[in-house]
Formats: C-alpha cells, structure tokens, sequence
C-alpha cells in the first residue's frame, strides 16, 4: 500500500461535518472499510484524509418505533442487522438481502451505510432498501436534507451526495413493516461472492414491487406492478427497466436471462 | 513387512497449525532491504529502453537493476534458455519484469517502483495459437523462425486406413483452458550474501537444485557458490518451479550488487500475472470402433498455447503423446500435438501436467461411443483398458507390476452404486425441478519422469552416537507431507518409532541434486532413496557386528532391536555403541535409480515409464435447468497407490486433487484478452470453496510394486488428472448435453 493518507476518527458529528466541509473531495468516510480499503490498495481510491465514523455515539443505533420507523445508524454493521430481532421479524427483507452479502468476517464489519454510499450496481442492501420505500438522511454542516433511495443512485459507483455530506442515517418508514418478499442471487460458487445478478420481488400496498441488481447501471426497482400478472408479464415489465453489460463475471444475455428465470421462481413463492 | 508400521504421522503439523512455520516472507533479518518488481505495460514491444533515474533518485532507493546489471546469463530456462529473469530488447508478454526496485523499506521500494520510465515500440500481440502456426504470422518466439514451439508425435500401425474400415467413427472436438495454481503461499526469497562468498538462498519453492541453477546463470557463479536452504513452501502443485526460481534469482541479484541480504516477496496480482499457467489445449480425435466397442484406431491432433516462452512444454506434451488414448489400447494411432509460441504468459508444469487435458477428451469419447454402440459406459472400457501383460499404444508390455485398472473402477463402480444411479440419470428431463446424473473416467499414469528425463535420487542416514537419527533425502517438502513420509518410511526399515528421527533441514550443499519434486515421484523416487539408504546401513551394521550376533543376512531390525531372531540380541543404543566402539561410522548413503525406460520421439513408441498407478473416479451431479448451475453431490475415487505409507496424507492428496480438478470442471477461467489476464485475484479468479464440495469418498487400492523399493507408487498426480470428464460425463446424463469445452458451461436455453 502505498498511497499515504491522514487518519481522522472524530468523536461528534458537528466535528466531523466540519472535517468533511474542510477536506471536502479529498476526504473519504471510513466506514467498515470492506470498500474503501481494497479501493485505496488498487489505487482507485486516493484520499488525502480518511475520516473513521465509528466513534459517534449514534453510530450503531438500530431502533424501531411505530412512529419513527426503523433507524438504522450509519454505523449499523450488516451482522448487527442480522441478529436484531425486530428486523428478523418485522423487516424480513433486510435480513433475506443482509444474508446473501459476503460471508461471516465481512458481515462483521460492513455497514449498510457503506453498502449503499458505495453504490455498486451488485449493492444486496440496496434492493431491500427499495422495496421498503427507505430514505437517506443526508447530513452536512449546513444542515439535513432526506432523500429517498429511489433517487438516491445516479450511476454505478456514484449517488446524489456532496462533498460535505454524510450519509447520518437510513429510515425506513413504519409503514412499510411486515412487507414479505423473496430474494435470489445468482453466484459463481456457492460460497460468499458478489452477484452476477439478484432479484428481490416483494408485495406492497401498491402491488408488486421487483428490485434488481447487477442489471443497470444502478440498482432497479419496478413497482406497482399487478400482483395477478403472470411470471412471463412480469418479466416482461422489467426486461424493460434493465440495462446488463458484458462483463468478466458473464454476457448482458445470461444476465437478463437469469432475471426471467428468478421472476419464475419467485413469483409463485411470493404469491402464496 | 515384520514391523507394524506406523502410518500416521506429520512432522510439520504442530508448527504449522500454531502459526510457528517460518515461511520465506516471515524471515527477518538485520540490514534486509526489499526489492519489487517493475512490470513492463506492453504485451508485445521491440526497443526496450528503461530508465531508471528518476526511481534511483526516490527516498530510501538502494538501486535499480535492469538487465544491464547482469552479471551472468539473463536468459535460462529449464529446456530451452529463453525466459529473460529480466526484460531485454523485446517484451513478449505482460508478465515480463523490466526492472527490480530494492529500497531499505518495501513501500519505499513500490514508490520508486512506480517512477521507472519505460518506453518501446508496441506491437499487435499474437495470442491465438491456431494463429500463431499459420503461415506469415509474426515471428514471437525467442531464437525462433516460426511459432512452433514443439511437435510430438505417435506412428502406429496405419490409422488412417483401419479408421476407414470402422463400424464406427467417433469424431470430436475438445478445449481445455488456462489454469492458475493458485498455492496459498505466492512467490518470496530471501538472498543472503554469506561471508564465505556463498550465496544463500532461502525461498518458497518447488525444486531447491532448479533454483540453483537458475541463480547460478543469473549471477554467473558455480553451482557451489549458491546454497539454497530448504524453507517452509506453502504449496506448489508444479506451479513454484521457473518462476519462483527467477524470483529467488532476483533477489540474488540485488543481494550481490548490494552486499546485504534482500527480500522480494510477491503478491497475489504479481503472482496471477507472472507466473506460468496449465497449458490450454484444443484437442480433436477421430476414433474407429468396431461393433462390439473394440478401439481399432485413432487420429488425434493437439493444439496447445506454450505462450510467451518454453518451460517445460516439450514434457508437457510428452505425456500427453505417450498417454493420448487414456488407459485403452487401440492398435494403429496417428497422432501430433504441437504447441504454439504465443504472446500470452507462459505455461508449464501444473499438478496432473498434460494427463487432464488428454483425459477430458479421451473418457468422453468413450461415453459418446458407447451410447452410440448400444453399450454400457463400463463394457466399452473394460473392452478396451489396458491389461495384465498387455500392450500399451506405445508398444509397452505391462508385465513388471499389477494392471489393476478394472480393480479400482469396480472398486468405485461398488462404492457409488454407479449402475443403479445410471438408470435413474434424467437425460434432460428435470425431475421435481431438477436434472440429476453420474459420470465416470478412468485413467493410467505413468509414474515419475519416464522417458522425460534421468530419474534418481539420493537419501543419508546418519545416526548420532545415542542411537537418535538424522535424515536427509533429495525430494523437497511442498506442504504435501514428503518429509513426513520418509520418516515413515525410515523408521519402519529400522524398525525405531518415528520419534527417534528427525528430518535435517536440507540444502543443495549437503546432498546431491536428486531430481525435481514434481510427476508424482516424491514417494516413489524420495521415499525410495531413503529405502535404499537404510538398507545400506543395515547391512553396514550387520557385517560389523556380525563376530557378536551371528549371520549378518539373518540379522533384522526390529522393535527397537538388532539379531538374529532366537538368539541373543542388542538394543539399537548398543548396537549404535557398539558401531562407534568399532570406529565404523553408522552412516549410509542410498541411491536409488529408476528402471530404465526407452523412446524413439519418430514414432512415439517405447517403453514410457516403469510403472503405472491407476485410478478410477466417479461424480454425481443436479442441474438446476433456470440457471445451468452444476451442483456436485458426491464424489467417488479410487486409486491403486502400491502402497498407502502415511494413510491420511495419501487420501488428503486425493480429496485434494479432486477439489482442485473440481475447480477447473467448473468454475477456473483466466480471463485472457489480447494477451492481458483481467482475472489477476482470487475475488475474479474463482477456485472452489468448501460449499462448493461434496462428500468425497476414496477407496484405496494396494498392490505393491515389485520395481519400488517401498513398493508405494503416487498420488499427487493422478488425483486430479480425471474428475473434469467424469463431472462432463455426470452432466451429459443428467441433461442430454456434451460439453466439450472447459470450464463446463450450460445454457438454460438448452436445457429447455
Ligand atoms: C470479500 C468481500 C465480499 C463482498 N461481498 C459483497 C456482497 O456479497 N454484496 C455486497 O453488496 N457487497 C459486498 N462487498 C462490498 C462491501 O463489503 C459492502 O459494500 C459493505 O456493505 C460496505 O460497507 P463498509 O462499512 O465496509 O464501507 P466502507 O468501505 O467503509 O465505505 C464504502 C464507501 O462508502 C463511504 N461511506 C461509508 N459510510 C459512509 C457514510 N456514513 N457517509 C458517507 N460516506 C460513507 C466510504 O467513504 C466509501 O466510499 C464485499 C466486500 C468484500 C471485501
């Protein structure tokens, strides 16, 4: 490693708003670190200053209220979402997409905020995020702002976020409890590794909802979709919202065909 | 044998399962720089210059070496001299290291590393090796006025005419690809300049006396002015020969011009791209059979990718010459294999080392030929294998050992219930949603070099004044457990617990060059040494002592104790006593050589090698039709070894050899474009995990070879050497499809 960088691990968000004001793109969050990190080794990342979020107090807050919703802090490990009771029961879809994301050392220190910050189009938190009408609360020092994760992914790898601002919590409403869905994604091996392509279909008040990742530029959700529909209507549906490329892991082709054959297993498992 | 040998045992395990192993890169010592290595951007380039100013200006830069500062050859290679240890005039391919940064610290030394300014002419690679042999392709191979780099051939009978005559002829078109080793530990040495004027070498390596010879051209010494110190090496799989040599080389070379010892440790991307690959073969056979299975004859032609430079691909491709039928004899074969120079990164020795290619081919051929004659997958074969005193296609009579390739192909026939599941395979109709089949191959493999080259190797034991013993034997500890095994072995010959031994820490100093750890001859040749040598002690001790204990020829060695069964007898403290009293040193060197082996390289005909192991392999698979994702459900292997020495070592290699063949079944691909591997880590490059396995079950077969001194034969090799085209065969029956090309793909299309 040999890129060199200052290391900074603030104990209150108004110091690090004002660090993330000061240093603005040269500035990178840390996180759990299982992007950043490897990005830095290869270069990809070059931050001047790499500023530790994990000693803020509200770091790992996981609360459920009926009329807050679930908050999940940004320090909020996506093991620690995994052995939180109320979201096992109440928000079964984060626990579903949480379980498929890399294996037991990496689900330790990852963080559903870095998940989606870092943007992948493979993002697993993302598609639960979707489907339960989810929302950033974006900080910086002139104040919050809330944007809603269907805006919130502009392309791969990137978001609507400033410099300066920090990604200070995620929300999901109260509303959007109890929502049941299934969740496939399609490996190399068996083992931990990222998607060659995920879907998640859920049921929502206003229909069904189908979340995609690894298919677009960024992750995809279709919904309202007429839950009576069948698998080939639905697929159809969201042939159209997708956008796969040709890469190392396999062809656009494969990818778009692996999301027709999800949808037909799927369906019948959520309509039941 | 009269001693109940122990048969369990690892002298490494403690050490390595507490984290104590002292591996290369763990080696500290005071005044150690750190050398990186500086890798060209080009694939293929005429006019390197380098300039290295700029990073011999950077803080904490000790120097920057080219090949201008080459002493010695810069050029070597096992076979032909041609792979530059650094770049010189011409770059053929990205694996090419055109300078080495050393600094006082490592990442001072990938700082300057990053500030060599190179500049050449680039030029289009050639990286396809049907290409590559057309007429008026460019010219890639070192020294070369073509890009064929080898040509082996087999002429017997005339093929081409019982071909014609044929009830049946298959005609079939295979591809294997490139294949990464992917050992834990990747490449490190530590170059030491001693006091003495000797260069000492410690490094994780296949080969120690490989790797002198490669650091004796570099730095343009003798032999004996380079000592290379045995050191814990995390794996090889015949990966850790040229390259990890040129690594150690390197170092050398920074540790001469600096007068300090230096360290060059790589990482897995430096590994991925540098180092050299299983060979990529494109293989067609055309094989007549008559109507009742009977092979008559073959046409087979090879292409394989030799990439860049040599290695090893004259040997590779020997073997696939001497075993292209599998374990079957077939009367009259024509067949050429020829490997193309290309500007891909070079490929070389790998575990299995051209038998898995010709396999894959070979046992799938057997299963289209039998569904097309109407005969079970097993007839065809026990028509066609090889037998007791029967010919092999290269005309050699099997008349010194057991032929027991029907014996481990029932074995594995029995243990998996192969024909009842047979008839249940879905053939592409899914069955509750999924298609289901099992496969089988056979094969025999030659055991050690062969014809491929001189085959001996040499042990010494050397027992202390209180009856302890020190072992040394010319076969290098990988990881798979050789030294382990030679204790064994030793200590059943003189009849001592294991404990009463200890494996000395080697050097290429201390005993000569007993061949290459590598072709499965690490317990037949190594193991077979230290038999020779204990043997030669015993005798010592019998005729010394003979005035007090009788008959030396009915003198044995056993529990601990030395006479004549019945008579009076010394306990091995007193006899050893007894020995120094007599100023007769207790000390024996043992050498054992190969029977000898012959080849006319005009015909492909000889006798290739002096014993054969044989192996059996079984797999069961699911389909999943949506996705054309293959899932293992169970393995079965059985081979006959000769003889098991260290029973949990013998089976790890075997459940080994079958994950590792799993892998290139399945999921292995290096991503090649344009000669640049896009896969260089292990996050892109997938090898299988433990999820990704089955149950594994090897029965193991025994039939001691009367040509071995310890009658054990190997494993390392033909572990791995057949599970692909038993996994293909298992796919085709439970979907209907042939694939042809590795890693098995399916298309859910196809599977509609
Ligand atoms: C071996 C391995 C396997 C993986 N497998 C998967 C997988 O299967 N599925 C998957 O989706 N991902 C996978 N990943 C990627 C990664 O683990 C996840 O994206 C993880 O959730 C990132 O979280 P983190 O806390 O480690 O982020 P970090 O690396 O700390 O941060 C990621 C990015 O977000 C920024 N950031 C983090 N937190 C904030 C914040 N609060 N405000 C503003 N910016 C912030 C950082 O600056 C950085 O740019 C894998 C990674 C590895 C190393």
């Amino acid at each position: 490693m040999v890129h060199e960088f200052q290391y900074r691990a603030p104990s209150s968000r108004p110091e690090l708003l004002a660090l993330l004001q000061e240093h603005g793109t040269s500035a990178k969050v840390l996180a759990g670190g299982t992007d950043l990190l490897p990005n830095i080794r290869m270069g990809i990342a070059k931050p001047a200053y790499v500023v530790d979020c994990k000693r803020l107090p509200e770091a790992d807050r996981l609360v459920f209220s009926p009329s807050e919703g679930l908050r999940i802090g940004h320090g909020v490990t996506i093991s620690a979402i995994l052995r939180d009771r109320t979201v096992r029961e109440r928000f079964p879809l984060l626990a579903e997409a949480a379980h498929e994301l890399a294996s037991h050392q990496v689900r330790n220190r990852a963080t559903v905020a870095g998940n989606v910050v870092n943007a992948s189009p493979c993002s697993d938190m993302a598609l639960p995020l979707l489907c339960l009408d989810a929302e950033a609360v974006l900080a910086s020092v002139s104040g919050e702002r809330t944007v809603s994760f269907r805006e919130f992914f502009t392309g791969p790898k990137a978001t609507v976020m400033k410099p300066g601002e920090f990604l200070a919590e995620i929300r999901v409403p109260a509303a959007a409890a109890d929502r049941k869905g299934r969740y496939a994604k399609l490996k190399r091996v068996k083992g931990h590794d990222l998607g060659i392509v995920g879907v998640l279909l859920a049921s929502a008040p206003d229909g069904l909802r189908a979340a995609v990742s690894s298919a677009a530029p960024t992750p995809v959700l279709v919904s309202g979709i007429d839950a009576s529909l069948d698998a080939q209507a639905v697929d159809a549906l969201v042939q159209k919202a997708i956008k796969p490329i040709d890469d190392v892991r396999c062809t656009a082709e494969y990818r778009r065909y692996m999301v027709g054959a999800f949808i037909r297993r799927l369906l019948p498992e959520v309509n039941r | 044998m009269a001693n109940e040998p122990k048969s369990t045992f690892r002298n490494d395990a403690r050490a390595k399962v507490s984290g104590r192993a002292q591996y290369a890169d763990d080696i500290r010592l005071p005044g150690m720089a750190h050398a990186v290595p500086v890798y060209t951007r080009f694939v293929r380039a005429e006019n390197l210059r380098v300039d290295a100013s700029a990073a011999r200006a950077a803080p904490g830069v000790l120097g920057v070496f080219t090949a201008a500062d080459v002493p010695g050859q810069v050029r070597f290679g096992q076979i032909v001299r041609d792979y530059p240890m650094l770049a010189e005039g011409t770059i053929r391919c990205e694996g090419e290291v055109i300078a080495l940064a050393v600094a006082d610290t490592r990442r001072r030394a990938l700082a300057a590393a990053a500030l060599v300014v190179e500049t050449a002419d680039e030029l289009p690679p050639v990286t396809d090796p049907q290409a590559a042999l057309a007429a008026g392709a460019p010219v890639v191979r070192w020294g070369g006025d073509d890009n064929l780099a080898n040509h082996g051939r087999v002429r017997r009978g005339d093929a081409a005419k019982v071909l014609a005559s044929c009830d049946l002829v298959v005609e079939e078109t295979f591809s294997t690809q490139a294949v990464e080793h992917a050992y834990m530990e990747p490449e490190s040495a530590v170059a030491i300049p001693r006091p003495d004027g000797v260069l000492e070498i410690r490094g994780s390596m296949q080969h120690p006396f490989s790797t002198r010879r490669f650091v004796s051209a570099l730095l343009g010494v003798s032999l004996a002015e380079v000592e290379v110190v045995d050191t814990t090496t995390g794996g090889g799989f015949g990966g850790k020969d040229d390259t990890a040599a040129i690594v150690c080389a390197r170092a050398a070379l920074a540790a001469r011009k600096l007068g300090r010892p230096v360290k060059l440790t790589y990482d897995r991307e430096w590994s991925f791209r540098e180092s050299y690959k299983r060979h990529p073969y494109r293989l067609r056979y055309r094989v007549g059979f008559s109507k009742d299975g009977t092979a008559r004859a073959a046409e087979i032609d090879m292409l394989c990718d030799s990439g860049a430079y040599t290695s090893v691909t004259p040997w590779v491709n020997w073997r696939s010459t001497a075993q292209c039928c599998g374990p079957y004899y077939v009367d009259a074969v024509r067949m050429d294999i020829r490997a193309a120079a290309t500007n891909n990164v070079f490929t070389g020795a790998m575990r299995g080392f051209g038998a898995p290619q010709v396999n894959f081919a070979v046992e799938q051929v057997m299963d289209i030929a039998a569904e097309r004659l109407g005969l079970s997958p097993l007839e065809i074969r026990r028509k066609n294998m090889v037998k007791q005193d029967g010919l092999t296609i290269t005309g050699q009579r099997l008349d010194t050992h057991v032929v027991s390739l029907g014996q481990v192909m029932d074995t594995v026939v029995r243990d998996s219930g192969y024909e009842a599941k047979l008839a249940r395979c879905t053939r592409g109709k899914a069955r509750d949603g999924r298609l289901y089949g099992i496969g089988l191959a056979i094969s025999y493999r030659g055991a050690s070099l062969g014809a491929e080259g001189l085959d001996y190797c040499s042990a010494v034991v050397n027992v202390q004044s209180d009856g302890s013993v020190l072992l040394d034997a010319a076969i290098h500890e990988n990881g798979q457990g050789a030294e382990s095994v030679q204790m064994l072995i030793l200590a059943e010959e003189l009849g001592l617990p294991v404990e009463r031994i200890r494996r000395q820490r080697s050097s290429t100093s201390r005993i000569p060059d007993g061949g290459t750890t590598v072709a499965t001859r690490g317990t037949l040749m190594g193991g077979g040494a230290v038999a020779q040598a204990a043997r030669e002690l015993k005798r010592l001790m019998a005729e010394t002592l003979a005035d007090e204990l009788g008959d030396p020829a009915s003198i044995r060695f056993e529990d601990g104790r030395v006479g004549v069964p019945g008579e009076p007898s010394l306990s091995w403290e007193e006899a050893i006593a007894r020995m120094y009293d007599r100023r007769v040193y207790p000390y024996a060197f043992g050498t054992f050589r190969a029977p000898p082996v012959s080849w006319d390289e005009h015909t492909g005909q000889g006798d290739a090698y002096f014993t054969y192991v044989y192996s059996c392999q079984a797999a069961e698979v699911s389909v999943d039709p949506a996705t054309g994702k293959v899932s293992l459900l169970a393995l079965w292997a059985s081979h006959d070894v000769g003889r098991a020495i260290n029973r949990p070592l013998t089976l790890g290699q075997a459940y080994g050899g079958m994950v590792q063949a799993a892998g290139m079944a399945l999921m292995e691909d290096l991503a090649q474009a344009g000669g640049r591997i896009g896969n260089r880590n292990l996050d892109r490059y997938k090898i299988p995990r433990a999820r990704d396995i089955p149950e594994m079950r090897c029965t193991l077969v025994e039939n001691p070879d009367p040509n071995s001194p310890t009658g054990a034969k190997g494993i390392g090799e033909p572990a791995v050497e057949l599970l692909a085209p038993a996994i293909a065969n298992a796919v085709y029956n439970a979907t209907g499809v042939r694939c042809r090309d590795l890693p098995i793909r399916l298309d859910p299309e196809d599977l509609k």
